[in-house]
């Protein structure tokens, strides 16, 4: 299945994937992020399905 | 203690630092440490999921003591600036909310309407909003009635560095506003942040004027010490400006 993931294409195997699984394959798990789902907040144990689009969001440096 | 209070928060700074455009996440660790401001602004952004240690916060929670203040930019209505501030909230934990919403890419002058539209609704869910906005008076009276913590009017263009384009305005606002009016956007040197204080202004943020100077530490303390003394010759009554020469010495005509 493949999952978008800040407009880039992932592989994973399975009909579903849970995000916080997405989550320790990036590296991400101890970072400070936010998922985001159509825009909105969502919780990382929610399972996504093929074809599904996240945005993964943190802080960066600004004024 | 002459404290800086924003909401319930007191300070005893009233330097506001921006976290943009340093040439890097060190330089820029460093020049916080230096100063220990009140308030740091952060932005949104993606994550680079091949590069993810760009991710500033975890060198940022490193530095004790400090607030992060999460900014809309890039937002161009309340909507989406209203979603900015969810998400700024749900990562940086706390109230403090900079708004930020300019649809105009060359001059990234805020809109008033939009501003004034995401205020409201924030500030009712219990936001602590601090919108940048033009130096409006009438519009800084009405973001005061509907609860926003400060407001923050604009010197010149961001990163722009061309001064205090706006001293006359800003001088009206902080005549009449009894929340704090921080002083944001466009300065270039210390005696511009001096000058701001001296009208009153509570706090001063500012970010390229630090960031791209060659020595981003030392120009922070630069700014930190004007801000400083800005703030102690408003508290000290600064004289009048009158037409006419006001002779300093004695008149010695009797001796001649």
């Amino acid at each position: 299945m493949t999952v978008y993931i800040n407009d880039k294409s992932y592989s994973f195997s399975g009909k579903f994937i849970k995000i916080h699984k997405i989550i320790d394959k990036l590296n991400l798990k101890n970072k400070n992020i936010v998922i985001l789902k159509g825009g909105k907040i969502i919780d990382d144990r929610i399972s996504l399905k093929d074809g599904d689009k996240i945005d993964i969001v943190s802080f960066i440096g600004g004024g | 203690m002459d404290l800086l209070k924003i909401g319930d928060y007191e300070f005893n700074t009233r330097l506001l630092l921006g976290t943009g455009k340093y040439s890097s996440i060190d330089i820029m660790i460093e020049t916080v440490k230096a100063v220990k401001p009140a308030l740091i602004t952060v932005a949104l952004k993606r994550v680079n999921i091949d590069n993810p240690d760009e991710d500033i916060f975890i060198a940022l929670q490193n530095i004790e003591d400090i607030i992060l203040m999460p900014n809309t930019a890039g937002a161009k209505t309340a909507e989406e600036a209203y979603k900015l501030a969810h998400i700024g909230k749900e990562l940086s934990g706390e109230r403090f909310v900079k708004i930020e919403i300019h649809p105009d890419t060359e001059y990234l002058l805020p809109d008033a309407i939009e501003t004034f539209n995401v205020c409201k609704k924030l500030t009712r869910e219990g936001f602590y909003v601090m919108p940048y906005i033009n130096a409006d008076l009438v519009l800084a009276r009405r973001l005061e009635e509907i609860g926003c913590v400060s407001v923050m009017p604009l010197a010149a263009p961001i990163g722009s560095g061309r001064g205090l384009l706006t001293y006359e305005f800003i001088q009206m606002i902080t005549d009449k506003l009894n929340i704090p009016v921080i002083v944001d956007a466009g300065l270039k040197s210390p005696s511009e942040a001096a000058a701001a204080m001296e009208l009153g202004a509570a706090a001063i943020l500012v970010n390229t004027a630090v960031a791209l100077s060659e020595n981003p530490i030392a120009m922070a303390k630069a700014f930190d010490m004007a801000v400083t003394a800005g703030r102690k010759a408003y508290k000290a009554g600064i004289i009048d400006t009158v037409s006419h020469a006001r002779a300093s010495s004695p008149n010695l005509d009797f001796l001649l």
